[in-house]
């Protein structure tokens, strides 16, 4: 049915592109044959077997996926629409006219008054069908009269007579159909029909008749085609050579009828054309081509026949061919931009697949101190694309800071840090010592500042460390009560995080309030779990640095304790707050300098609390890089015009506890690069597990 | 050490136990909260921390638990001495408040409302 086409052809709905649903289709043929596998499964392992074979097909297809985007972008996008943008300049209407046609045209043939109503269309098909009846018998009087007249010289009076009257009785029978015609009130109820001649309303309905019957018998056809099609393709099964000459026997023996009936249509066409009157104003039929690969492509073979006529101008969708052939090209563009748009988002995501693997690679082999070898697989990314020379770039930085080395001399320093903790660990697992705090923020600035680690200075502090340790031992032993403590030693440029049982025992209890150790440690390894260039435009600052600003704190107390951020490289500020009155709430500031804006994110939406808050955040600012500018020599931003506003105005929390994890949601998404928090209330016991899970994940060295 | 005391509002001696050491000069630490008071400390170089920071929260008048000392902006651990850390003479120690939230809002907003 047409209307069926036009809500749900393809190439006709928005949004679809140029996919034809083969893609699923192809995939659940791959899944054919777990079916003889499942039947017998239960669901868990059903589910567990369909997952594993997406896995399998995807891992299969990822390896393709270069060659397909281009092979839809060349075939599909380029070709089709290059097609499609000539026929739109030829047809010399503007994309705008075509689209207001376009809907007009879906508009009228969407709407109700396009379907006759059945009723009364078999009320009509009976009165014709006893028309046609009426007419052969008609013939038949006639056929009788003039044999009678020819052979018979001498008819009988009583003949005349009989005959007469069988020629009377017909004429009223005639006037009587005419009659039940017209009492039929085909003008109420098809008001449209009405002042219409019967015999072209007739000519008209049969058309249509008929037309239905070509499109079903064409559309078999075109089955039986697409199955030899696809058997030559090879995505079917093989048709053997005695199915191939089958169908194609099949499809010649309905050739004929079809045939006729195609040209049986196109007499009524012509027919149709003689008798129509300008007043009508119902729109003609249009003849269809006649060779079966033609009507293949004939638009009009799924439209129903007009049997109402329209109001006023005859729209031009209908008559213009040029507007006609314009709407579908129009068409087939949007699609094609549709399709190049999805194409691009595959091929993003190809990139960044591509982008990782990349930095796997390149990461292991950093691990490895081979340089030789990453000199040679640097030789083949200068070879590869250019497309993906962003995501070289991109992998190979983020794997030097993941192995947070870039030359071998420095990768030996870490490791014999790394050995040191291991063996101080073995004794005290509550005691992760550490190089002197400081020595840890210094080992990342230097990539920014490109200093590098004296080794004679690393020697010194490494052993300075190993005598502290062992006079530790001569102290008394820890209480049995220092049970476990997780701690981070100082990666990604922060300083060491400390969780103990407490801080633990507050991420396992699904209702415990937040303290500042969960939100900053906690933030910290966020920061380390979500390593990205992302994140590293993030400086995380403490949750203790509003609070020093609100005490009025020194200089050098701001310093030492947010320097680690390396906070005047940075171009987004994460600043956690604390509100200890009345109860205690955690809040977030995020500062981009880029765009000079302050994002607020509260999870009860206030706003009032905010006031002051700000005031004391650009003072932070401000503060900061004034000092960062004593100190580095760095050149002021510019702390003007900054606009603040919050990421959600509805509050999302309703429980009296939740809002340190909601901060921590909050911060999640700011370091993958997000404006606001996709999470719901229902999220945050999951949010919290997660939290528990990082910390209780850290690796005890 | 002497031109210490006199800038020093208080300088409290904690002396360990187990004096034996070679290297145990005692050294000043100066404990900054964040409200910008200042204790002063002397302590040996071996001396645990944990040691100095009973003697801070009992000073305040605090749970321990509730206070975080950081040097550096990192957390001193219970094990951790000046020397582990390769604390300096008048270096800083800053101590932090316990900050907790979760619910601040729905008292204030609720009463607000109604």
């Amino acid at each position: 049915e047409w209307s069926c086409q036009l809500v749900y052809n393809p190439r006709m709905s928005v949004g679809l592109g140029l996919s034809d649903g083969e893609g699923v289709e192809r995939l659940w043929s791959r899944y054919t044959r777990l079916i003889g596998v499942e039947r017998s499964s239960s669901r868990q392992r059903r589910l567990w077997l369909i997952d594993r074979r997406a896995l399998a097909i995807g891992n299969e297809l990822v390896a393709d996926l270069g060659g397909w985007i281009r092979r839809r972008l060349k075939k599909g996008v380029q070709d089709q629409g290059d097609v499609a943008n000539g026929t739109l300049d030829e047809c010399g209407v503007s994309a705008d006219e075509l689209e207001i046609e376009w809907r007009k045209q879906r508009a009228s043939q969407l709407s109700i008054r396009a379907h006759a109503p059945v009723r009364l269309k078999k009320e009509l098909d009976t009165v014709l069908a006893l028309q046609t009846e009426l007419e052969a018998s008609e013939k038949a009087i006639q056929v009788t009269r003039s044999t009678i007249a020819k052979f018979a010289q001498k008819p009988s009076h009583e003949t005349i007579t009989t005959l007469e009257s069988l020629e009377r009785g017909h004429d009223v029978m005639i006037t009587k159909v005419e009659a039940l015609y017209s009492s039929l009130d085909v003008q109420d109820k098809f008001p449209e029909l009405q002042g219409i001649d019967l015999e072209f309303v007739r000519r008209l309905l049969m058309a249509r008749d008929l037309k239905i019957n070509i499109r079903k018998r064409a559309i078999g056809s075109f089955f039986e085609w697409d199955k030899l099609d696809q058997a030559v393709g090879g995505q079917h099964q093989a048709l053997g050579t005695k199915l191939h000459q089958h169908t194609r026997k099949a499809i010649a023996k309905r050739q004929p009828a079809l045939m006729t009936a195609l040209r049986k249509f196109n007499g009524y066409c012509d027919r149709l054309a003689d008798l129509y009157q300008e007043q009508w104003s119902v729109p003609l039929p249009q003849p269809l081509p006649t060779t079966l690969t033609a009507l293949r492509t004939d638009q009009t073979l799924l439209e129903d026949v007009w049997i109402s006529p329209v109001n006023g101008d005859k729209p031009r969708w209908l008559e213009d061919k040029n507007v006609r052939e314009g709407i579908r090209a129009m068409l087939k563009r949007a699609r094609c931009i549709e399709e190049q748009r999805r194409l691009g988002m595959e091929a993003d995501n190809l990139c960044r697949w591509f982008g990782d693997e990349l930095a796997a690679v390149e990461l292991a082999l950093r691990s490895s101190i081979s340089m030789s070898n990453s000199y040679r697989i640097f030789s083949i990314y200068s070879t590869s694309l250019q497309m993906y020379q962003a995501q070289v770039d991109r992998a190979i930085a983020l794997a030097s800071q993941l192995s947070g080395l870039s030359i071998p001399v420095q990768l030996n320093f870490v490791h014999s840090v790394q050995d040191f903790e291991i063996n101080s660990d073995i004794t005290f697992p509550d005691n992760t010592q550490e190089p002197p705090a400081n020595l840890a923020p210094t080992l990342d600035f230097e990539f920014y500042e490109e200093g590098l680690a004296d080794p004679e200075q690393v020697a010194l502090e490494d052993i300075l460390t190993t005598i502290g340790e062992s006079d530790d031992d001569d102290d008394a032993p820890s209480p049995a009560n220092a049970s476990i403590v997780w701690a981070l030693s100082s990666v990604d440029g922060f300083p060491r995080q400390i969780f103990d049982t407490r801080d633990l025992a507050i991420l396992a209890s699904p209702t415990a309030r937040l303290n500042d150790t969960c939100i900053n440690g906690g933030a910290a390894l966020l920061y380390s779990h979500f390593i990205s260039p992302q994140a590293q435009r993030c400086a995380i600052l403490s949750t203790h640095d509003l609070p020093r600003i609100r005490y009025g704190a020194s200089d050098d107390d701001l310093w030492r304790n947010s320097s680690w951020t390396s906070y005047w490289t940075k171009d987004v500020w994460i600043i956690p707050i604390h509100r200890p009155l009345p109860v205690g709430h955690w809040v977030l500031c995020t500062a981009y300098f880029s765009t000079r804006k302050l994002y607020l994110f509260d999870s009860f939406a206030e706003e009032i609390p905010w006031g002051n808050d700000i005031k004391d955040i650009m003072t932070l600012i401000s503060r900061l890089l004034t000092i960062a500018q004593k100190r580095h020599n760095i050149a002021q931003a510019n702390l003007s015009g900054w606009v603040a506003q919050p990421v959600t105005v509805e509050p999302l929390q309703t429980n009296g506890y939740d809002c340190g994890i909601w901060v921590l949601a909050a911060i999640t998404s700011v370091l993958r690069g997000f404006g606001v928090t996709g999470m719901r209330e229902r999220h945050m016991a999951a949010m919290r597990h997660f939290m528990r899970v990082l910390v209780l994940s850290i690796p005890v060295l | 050490m002497a031109d210490n005391e006199g800038q020093s509002q208080q300088t409290q001696d904690i002396k360990p136990q187990d004096e034996q050491s070679q290297d145990t000069a005692p050294i000043n630490v100066k404990v900054v909260s964040s409200t910008g008071d200042e204790v002063f400390f002397k302590i040996k170089r071996n001396t645990k921390l944990s040691k100095l920071q009973g003697a801070y929260a009992t000073k305040v008048g605090k749970d321990v638990a509730s206070i975080r000392f950081l040097y550096d902006g990192a957390r001193i651990n219970d094990d951790d001495t000046p020397q582990s850390l390769d604390m300096e003479d008048n270096d800083t120690i800053d101590v932090m408040v316990e900050q907790v939230g979760g619910s601040a809002m729905s008292s204030y907003q609720y009463s607000r409302k109604s």
